[in-house]
């Protein structure tokens, strides 16, 4: 390698700093860190997300069948009324009827009567996919991780080949230039020669 | 790498000199490996979405009309119930039983009868019917007016109201102006109406025979004071929930002030007006990055954030309870990562570290996180104060059906007592068998109506405030979650910017080559 070359590219490589890359490191394994933490809360949440909708729909449910029973009572003896035809029990239908008309809310049915063989309500769960954090947390990683001896020295090696193909093509290019501009001053002086 | 052996030897003392390179500076060489990964990197940092919170959001906005349909319905049924019990012919005895429910219930929304009340049947009566009043107004007065103690108020608000009802259904002839010394004889006089108007103008009636309009006092100002009633204890939940809306408001005020002042960039756009200020009362005294760290809040930041992720992933805030305390491993991370990208270069080479457009992104994503829940907290308060006030004027409204009710049971369905005296009562009973007459048809309109009208929606408004815990909860992962890509947005920006920078093998190589074409042109 020319002296000169050598001499430049060793002044620029003498600047060449670990502080950087440690600040990359660092910034890479606090990411990745605070991935990991973000995952776990996510999964947690997820967890009590599913928890709160199991338990929901047992409410719901035990709130059916409270309201089944109920109206399944009322209905048994609203029948019995019926069946008696008796004056007081004939008062008896017509002030429950008219009673329980009372603000009724034409928007809402009322639970159909079978208590029983009915199937457990559907929980709709949310699934959780930790695979897009761990896909981040395995790049990151990789990004954080200190090259091996021989990395580096493969990478300076493939840095210092590019930097000698960049200075070949450049000088190449200066030589070419030069070339150029020497054939066209030779041709200029040939052409002012002749007369 | 295919090198040639000449050309590896010619390339060796560049290697060397690298290899042996240990000192520290903020320059280095560019690596075109690791630009690709750090891009690929931030771009899947930027794809990362968090659909669960968004599935639970819309599950909880459901979940809230299923249950408060459910809740309804299962009120209804149990209404019903009730009903056919106080109108079965087998079980004998049911004004009595009907007067008895209606008491307790009674009694179970005021939590204690007014002083004397307990062993005065006659005056507990006329106390019913001053409860009996509270039908027909505009709720937010009344409660309002109960609040104050403040019977008064609600009465001239009932009197307004009855006497609009009767200009409407007399034309002309009743005077709105005048004063109840010259209405009450037209009450008195008129004919019972039909009843959809019953509650107000046995309401009148009540108040025109009983009512002294000076020295009347609020009949629930003493029981209003004693806790363990429905209404009481909504009353004190209201007060409650007042104050906390007014700190939940004012708080979210400030904190959108610091965040107005800290995203107002300075003239040169570099760092915001409050966190430059910040850093340069603290600059001087900054021993190490950490520090400078603490100063700008982004230990406060992480340790508010872990908080916020704990309460939130948690389930302590569907249930109202304190958020529980924050995991200080995450906190350190947090902060480090925070301190590292406050100049960590600078620290390491024994400089005070400049403030960084990153540390300032950090400060700024804990201050928005702060406003967003100070926001939702605000706006929860004001949803459970609403719920409070729901609760509260369900109880007034109930409480004046079963006035209703138990008037009719006592005066015999007219649903006006004459002045007390037994031998009145006994001759208005009807003739009729229970439930046939006047005094069922009105006895149990008056309780089904105080279950339409009181005992469900106060029950459904129980259930709002769960819903709106829930809800909170809800909207603040989301934005948790939202924010936490915020507050980690810089660490990837400044790990983007760093893959991207550094030496270029052409630069170095157009440095040499300028020097060698200069020796050359020299030695020509």
């Amino acid at each position: 390698m020319n002296p000169m070359r050598s001499l430049a590219c060793v002044s620029l490589l003498l600047l060449g700093g670990c502080a950087e890359e440690r600040a990359f490191q660092k910034l890479t394994n606090l990411t990745a860190k605070s991935t990991v933490d973000f995952k776990t809360s996510a999964a947690a949440y997820v967890e009590n997300a599913n928890e709160l909708r199991r338990t929901a729909a047992d409410g719901n449910q035990t709130l059916d069948d409270l309201a089944r029973g109920r109206a399944f009572e009322a209905a048994r003896l609203r029948q019995t009324w019926k069946a008696a035809g008796d004056p007081l029990s004939k008062a008896a239908l017509q002030a429950f009827d008219a009673a329980t008309a009372f603000g009724r809310d034409p928007t809402l049915t009322e639970p159909a009567l079978p208590l029983f063989g009915r199937a457990a309500p559907a929980v709709t769960v949310l699934k959780f996919d930790g695979a897009a954090y761990d896909g981040l947390v395995k790049q990151l990683t990789a990004l954080a991780k200190p090259p091996s001896l021989q990395e580096e020295a493969s990478f300076l090696l493939g840095y210092a080949k590019q930097v000698d193909d960049a200075y070949n093509k450049d000088m190449a290019d200066t030589a070419a230039g030069a070339a150029a501009a020497t054939e066209a001053g030779a041709a200029a002086k040939a052409a002012t020669a002749k007369p | 790498m295919k090198v040639s052996l000449a050309r590896g030897w010619r390339l060796a003392p560049v290697v060397l000199v690298a290899l042996g390179v240990s000192g520290c500076s903020s320059l280095y060489l560019y690596d075109a490996k690791r630009e690709t990964a750090t891009t690929a990197f931030s771009q899947d940092f930027g794809k990362l979405a968090f659909p669960e919170v968004a599935d639970q959001q819309a599950y909880i906005r459901q979940l809230a009309q299923d249950e408060t349909r459910q809740v309804t319905l299962t009120l209804m049924a149990s209404r019903n119930a009730r009903i056919a019990t106080f109108v079965d012919p087998q079980k004998g005895a049911a004004p009595e039983r009907l007067q008895r429910e209606v008491e307790g219930r009674l009694k179970q929304i005021l939590g204690t009868w007014p002083e004397g009340l307990e062993a005065d049947p006659e005056a507990r009566k006329a106390f019913v019917k001053q409860l009996q009043l509270m039908r027909g107004r505009p709720e937010a007065m009344w409660v309002h007016a109960v609040a104050l103690s403040d019977f008064k108020t609600a009465f001239e608000g009932l009197r307004e109201e009855y006497l609009k009802s009767l200009a409407a259904s007399h034309a002309a002839a009743v005077d709105t102006t005048t004063g109840p010394a010259l209405l009450c004889p037209d009450v008195l006089a008129a004919p019972v109406p039909a009843l959809g108007d019953l509650s107000i103008y046995a309401s009148m009636v009540v108040a025109c025979r009983n009512l002294d309009r000076e020295t009347h006092k609020n009949p629930l100002a003493e029981v209003t004071t004693k806790p363990g009633g429905f209404l009481p204890d909504a009353l004190a939940a209201i007060a409650t929930d007042e104050k906390a809306a007014a700190v939940a408001a004012a708080n979210a005020k400030a904190i959108k002030a610091d965040v107005e002042a800290a995203a107002t960039p300075k003239r040169d756009g570099t760092e915001s007006a409050q966190v430059a200020k910040a850093f340069a009362n603290l600059k001087a005294d900054a021993k190490d990055a950490t520090d400078v760290a603490k100063a700008l809040g982004a230990k406060s930041v992480a340790d508010e954030l872990n908080k916020w992720l704990a309460l939130q992933f948690g389930t302590a805030a569907a249930s109202g309870a304190d958020a529980p305390p924050a995991d200080v491993k995450r906190a350190q991370t947090l902060l480090d990562l925070a301190s590292a990208l406050i100049g960590a270069g600078d620290a390491a080479a024994g400089r005070t570290p400049e403030i960084s457009a990153g540390a300032a992104q950090v400060a700024l994503a804990g201050l928005q996180q702060r406003l967003d829940v100070a926001q939702l907290e605000a706006q929860h308060s004001a949803a459970v104060m609403q719920a409070d006030q729901d609760r509260a004027s369900a109880l007034v409204y109930e409480m004046a059906d079963l006035a209703s009710a138990e008037l009719a049971l006592a005066c015999g369905g007219a649903g006006v007592c004459a002045p007390a005296a037994p031998s009145v009562r006994a001759t208005s009973r009807p003739a009729l068998p229970w439930p046939s007459g006047p005094q069922g048809a009105t006895a149990l309109n008056a309780y089904a109506s105080s279950w339409v009208a009181g005992r469900i929606p106060y029950e459904v408004a129980g259930y709002h405030v769960i819903q709106a815990d829930r809800a909170y909860a809800a909207a603040k992962a989301a934005k948790t979650a939202q924010n936490w890509k915020s507050l980690l947005q810089p660490a990837v920006d400044r790990m983007l910017a760093s893959a991207k920078g550094g030496i270029k093998p052409e630069q170095p190589a157009a440095f040499a080559a300028a020097i060698a074409g200069g020796a050359l042109a020299g030695r020509r």
